[in-house]
């Protein structure tokens, strides 16, 4: 081999040298393109699902037909199911309690002595959540005392969730309902229904639509009445003594959502709002309900803050967008937990979309970053599913302390904390790494992948202690998962001192 | 290491006539005494300041029963325990608090003090390990699930309540649920494994076997496998400190570490042969391992720095352990990172720079850092030295005295 | 690399891709003039291994650029060593093998 090489002429010897070298030199650029590469594809405001590629449905990448199953894992029925009383909703609840202690009700005599039947039941069934909720109130005050003091440092983020609070609530758009749903779930409706191909166009072209109106997952499923609250109708006149009637005409339920902006999300609390993903779901409810009514079907749009008539996570489930995560809330593969959901409930005959299994529960036991990071400790711990609501299997969780801390954060409206879901290693943007790993992960039927993606989880990434997301006043840091981004820090763009630090993940240099 | 052995022989002599390593050897000795001296009371202070901080205010102390105290607030009304127990750790008895209400639930639960190395004990603090028996019922034995890679800490944690727990669960439910524990039972399987690896160190280094060679690479890759990646148990400058200080007699959670550390001492000072270092260290095996696959050149560090700068570090690391009562709260080697994945980043960056240059020098960590040279280095000096002693001092009486000279153990002259 | 750009990415990946022949060309002469008799299947090791660094270091650097610095510099080191380590491995087993091959030619 050698000898051949060595009767050759000093034109080879030179291009050998140059091979060599430009060789060796090669390397080295292709090591640091890979790493510049990288580092841009972190950053790349394209890997923002539900910002960029919605119209194509191209949110919703992750091919959910290998992982369908008859029943979702994570909605284990293991008693009687009960639909959902008026009172289980905080939102009911606390305005009633709120009232009463305006009305000069002393909250120190204990809930057995407020007037409203319906809460003194959830208190009755959960005594230890009182003092929880009571607490809720105190805290509020204490938001108040102490939030203009940080005016400077959360100006740009305040700004921007009042903004999209205002879109939110200033809108009549959809407008609530006012008559009864016979009436009411018709009052767009034109002439004749259109007759459809057959119920699988009818649910094609309607996924379609709802990527069109701006939402990224969607699914579609029969409305279960074991997710239809009791004695909860919105129309004018309070809707508390409707009962547990459901208008016939609610056969099927479009369920949809979209994802909070991600940079603010992962800054929760005092820099994340959820009334970006509200908004924009509620807008898309609104749209969808309309395009029916044009085609002449019923449509009864369901959307955040608190305009339902049904409990959209299990739905979510029942439609193939997720499963159940340990916080609570719905996971689904491209999004994680940072999806805002909103629905329409119709009359149009629909093909209905299946749960799927992708081991979110498996998940779910095994890593507890979620709970370990949650501010006012309302998740469970627990290894397995410790709880069992309305008769289905889940991890215990408190919402009365998890309002507590609502009203503890430093967001300007107290509404609101989502650290559980900037945490969720589910909660990843749709760049390479991560989509690479929530396709391999369902995939494996030995765990592997997941107890390795849970080591370096548990030991590769930084999280805040469960306190330093807490404010200064109530001996926190203001800490987040991320430090805020750019576009929200106010000393970039404001006439301001800065006099804070930022606690969270950052760049690393 | 052979080579190495016979030329300190060599210059034997000269060596210990040198005044500055025998300043040092006495130096360092009387700066360890005096750490230890004044560091004596520190440790109580603390526990009881953090005691009264565990205290409610206006609280009233009813009974007093060794570590049990009861004590009732509001005038009487309120009933709580505050009780101590305590477990034994990594680097010894860890003392635990635990404030119980009148209905046995679990209401605080404070660490008086601890002996175990500083990132081990975060560990445990940021999984929460602690907080998980907060709101538990006494009326069962606390249960928690072990930090990994904290395994010992964590268990001395658990042990430590569930003690103090016992005098209120008998108090308020009569029931008694812990049993006793002798400190036999803190010895395991691993420390006759370490009794057993020393003996078959001891006959490798002595036998003229053809196969003497890979019997060595036998004996290391199982002590990498058990002492290194299964248990963890290499001894460090902790370990020394561990033994020094005597924190070692009430107990330690693991007896390994400190058992080949001692067969270490013994068979350096009785063979002056290192069977650690050259058969079974994990961590010099790992190197090893690596300079098979590259065949680095042995580098030899003239410079006195490199001599004196781990001799330095070593004694400060045991002074302070000394004065603070603590000798495992600081670990500088890279072992931690290498065996449990536990450390700081400093120690993360220092665990990989070893082992990417460990292909590129023979055993670095041994050559610049590791206490265990030091150490190895202190004893053979002073053992040269008293023997040198010994012999000045024969050769002085040996007129008077009937003995022979050469009752200095022979093949130590070697 | 250049994210959101509809003109400047296409090209630089053609580039980079085109950079992968000149850098297993001067692999192949770096081979001949050490004397390893390369074949099909160590080439494969040896364009695996490169991948894989490769595609560890974009991975370390992309959670960089999505603000997990903590993340990113573990990934790099405790992947990025392994690697390292994996890659004095393949060497040596080059090197190895070649001996018979040597003695053969």
């Amino acid at each position: 081999m050698s000898n051949q090489v060595n009767g050759e002429g000093a034109a080879v010897t030179s291009r050998r040298n140059f091979l060599k070298l430009g060789g060796l030199a090669a390397a080295g650029t292709t090591i640091g393109a890979a790493a510049g590469a990288g580092f841009v594809l972190g950053r790349d405001p394209d890997a923002n699902v539900g910002w960029g590629r919605t119209e194509a449905g191209k949110d919703m990448f992750f091919n959910r037909k290998p992982f369908e199953v008859d029943h979702a894992p994570t909605l284990e029925v293991v008693g009687p199911i009960e639909r959902p009383e008026w009172e289980d909703y905080l939102f009911n609840r606390f305005p009633v309690i709120g009232k009463a202690i305006q009305d000069g009700w002393d909250p120190n005599n204990g809930w057995e002595t407020l007037e409203d039947e319906q809460v003194k039941k959830y208190y009755a069934r959960h005594p230890d959540r009182w003092p929880e909720m009571l607490q809720a109130f105190v805290e509020q005050n204490h938001r108040a005392q102490h939030r203009e003091k940080h005016r400077d440092r959360f100006a740009l983020a305040w700004a921007n969730g009042r903004s999209w609070l205002k879109g939110l609530e200033q809108s009549n758009f959809p407008p609530k309902p006012v008559d009864h749903p016979d009436i009411d779930d018709f009052k767009w409706v034109q002439g004749e229904p259109a007759e459809l191909q057959s119920p699988a166009h009818a649910s094609k072209l309607i996924k379609k639509m709802v990527f069109t109106f701006g939402a990224s997952i969607v699914g579609i499923t029969k409305l279960d009445p074991a997710f239809v609250f009791k004695n909860m109708m919105r129309m004018k006149g309070g809707n508390r003594n409707w009962g547990e009637d459901i208008p016939k005409h609610w056969k099927n339920i479009i369920v949809f959502g979209v994802p909070m902006n991600w940079d603010p999300m992962y800054a929760a609390a005092g820099y994340s709002t959820s009334y970006d993903g509200y908004f924009r779901a509620k807008t898309a409810s609104g749209l969808l309900a309309a395009w029916l009514g044009e085609l002449g079907y019923a449509a009864r749009p369901q959307w955040p803050g608190g305009d339902y008539e049904t409990v959209l996570p299990p739905i979510a489930i029942q439609a193939g967008m997720g499963e159940s995560a340990r916080n609570g809330v719905l996971i689904t593969p491209e999004l994680g937990p940072n999806i805002r959901l909103a629905a329409v409930i119709t009359n149009l005959d629909l093909e209905p979309d299946k749960p799927i299994n992708t081991h979110v529960r498996a998940f779910c036991e095994e890593c507890k970053i979620c709970a370990d990071a949650c501010p006012s400790g309302s998740i469970s711990k627990a290894s397995k599913p410790d709880s069992v609501v309305r008769g289905f299997r889940k991890f215990a969780f408190n919402q009365d302390s998890c309002y507590r801390f609502w009203s503890t954060a430093p967001t300007d409206s107290g509404k609101g904390c989502r650290v559980c879901i900037a945490v969720c290693p589910y909660t990843r943007k749709n760049n390479w790494i991560h989509t690479i790993v929530k396709e391999m992960d369902p995939r494996d039927p030995t765990g592997i992948t997941r107890k390795t993606l849970l080591a370096m989880q548990h030991n590769f990434f930084y999280y805040p202690e469960a306190e330093a997301y807490h404010p200064d006043w109530t001996g926190g840091n203001f800490a987040g998962y991320h430090e805020p981004p750019e576009w929200l820090r106010s000393e970039n763009y404001l006439k301001v001192t800065k006099t804070w630090e930022y606690d969270g993940n950052w760049e690393g240099f | 290491m052979d080579t190495r052995r016979n030329k300190s022989n060599n210059n034997k002599r000269q060596k210990i006539r040198q005044l500055p390593e025998k300043l040092a050897v006495i130096g360092s000795i009387i700066l360890l005494i005096i750490a230890w001296v004044l560091g004596g009371a520190r440790l109580s202070n603390l526990e009881t300041e953090q005691l009264s901080h565990l205290l409610p205010e206006n609280a009233q102390i009813v009974t007093t029963d060794q570590s049990t105290l009861k004590i009732t607030t509001n005038a009487g009304q309120d009933t709580q325990w505050l009780s101590q127990g305590s477990g034994v750790g990594y680097g010894g008895k860890m003392d635990i608090a635990l404030m119980i209400d009148d209905q046995g639930v679990i209401k605080q639960l404070a660490i008086l003090s601890s002996r175990e190395t500083a990132s081990y004990l975060q560990k445990i603090i940021a999984a929460k390990f602690p907080e998980q028996m907060v709101g538990q019922s006494i009326n069962n034995i606390l249960q928690v699930d072990a930090i990994s890679g904290a395994t010992l800490s964590s268990s001395a944690i658990l042990r430590g309540a569930n003690l103090a727990a016992e005098p209120v669960r008998q108090e308020l439910m009569n029931l008694s649920l812990v049993g006793s524990r002798s400190p036999w039972s803190y010895f395991g399987w691993m420390d006759l494994v370490a009794l057993l690896a020393f003996a078959a160190a001891w006959q490798i280094s002595k036998t003229r076997h053809p196969q003497r060679k890979k019997m060595e690479w036998g004996l290391m890759l199982t002590s990498l496998v058990l002492f290194g990646f299964y248990a963890s148990a290499l001894f460090s400058s902790s370990t020394l400190g561990i033994l020094i200080s005597g924190t070692w007699i009430s107990g330690l959670g693991n007896y390994t570490p400190l058992i080949l550390l001692v067969l270490t001492v013994v068979t350096l000072l009785s063979t002056n042969k290192n069977l650690y270092c050259d058969m079974i260290c994990p961590f010099g095996t790992t190197q090893q391992c690596l300079a098979k696959i590259t065949n680095p050149p042995t580098v030899t560090l003239k410079h006195s720095i490199f001599t004196w700068l781990p001799r330095v570090i070593f004694l400060a690391v045991l002074a302070a352990g000394l004065y603070f009562r603590n000798p495992a709260t600081i670990a500088y080697e890279p072992f931690g990172i290498m065996f449990g994945m536990t450390g700081s980043i400093q120690l993360f960056i220092l665990t990989f720079v070893i082992i990417l240059t460990s292909l590129m020098i023979y055993r670095p960590w041994c050559k610049t850092l590791c206490p265990v040279g030091a150490m190895t280095d202190f004893l053979k000096f002073i053992k040269a030295w008293g023997k040198q002693g010994l012999k000045d001092y024969q050769r002085k009486t040996k007129t008077t005295s009937a003995r022979p000279a050469n009752n200095i153990p022979h093949r130590s002259l070697s | 690399m250049f994210p959101q750009s509809t003109l400047l990415d296409p090209p630089f990946w053609m580039l980079l891709g085109a950079l992968q022949v000149l850098v297993f060309a001067g692999a192949g002469q770096w081979a001949k003039h050490v004397q390893l008799a390369m074949n099909w299947w160590k080439w494969s090791l040896v364009g695996g291994w490169w991948f894989s660094l490769l595609l560890t270091i974009a991975g370390a650097f992309t959670l960089l650029g999505e603000n997990e610095g903590n993340a990113g510099w573990y990934f790099l080191g405790f992947v990025g060593t392994g690697l390292i380590v994996g890659g004095a491995i393949l060497l040596k087993v080059l090197f190895v093998l070649n001996k018979p091959a040597a003695n053969q030619s």
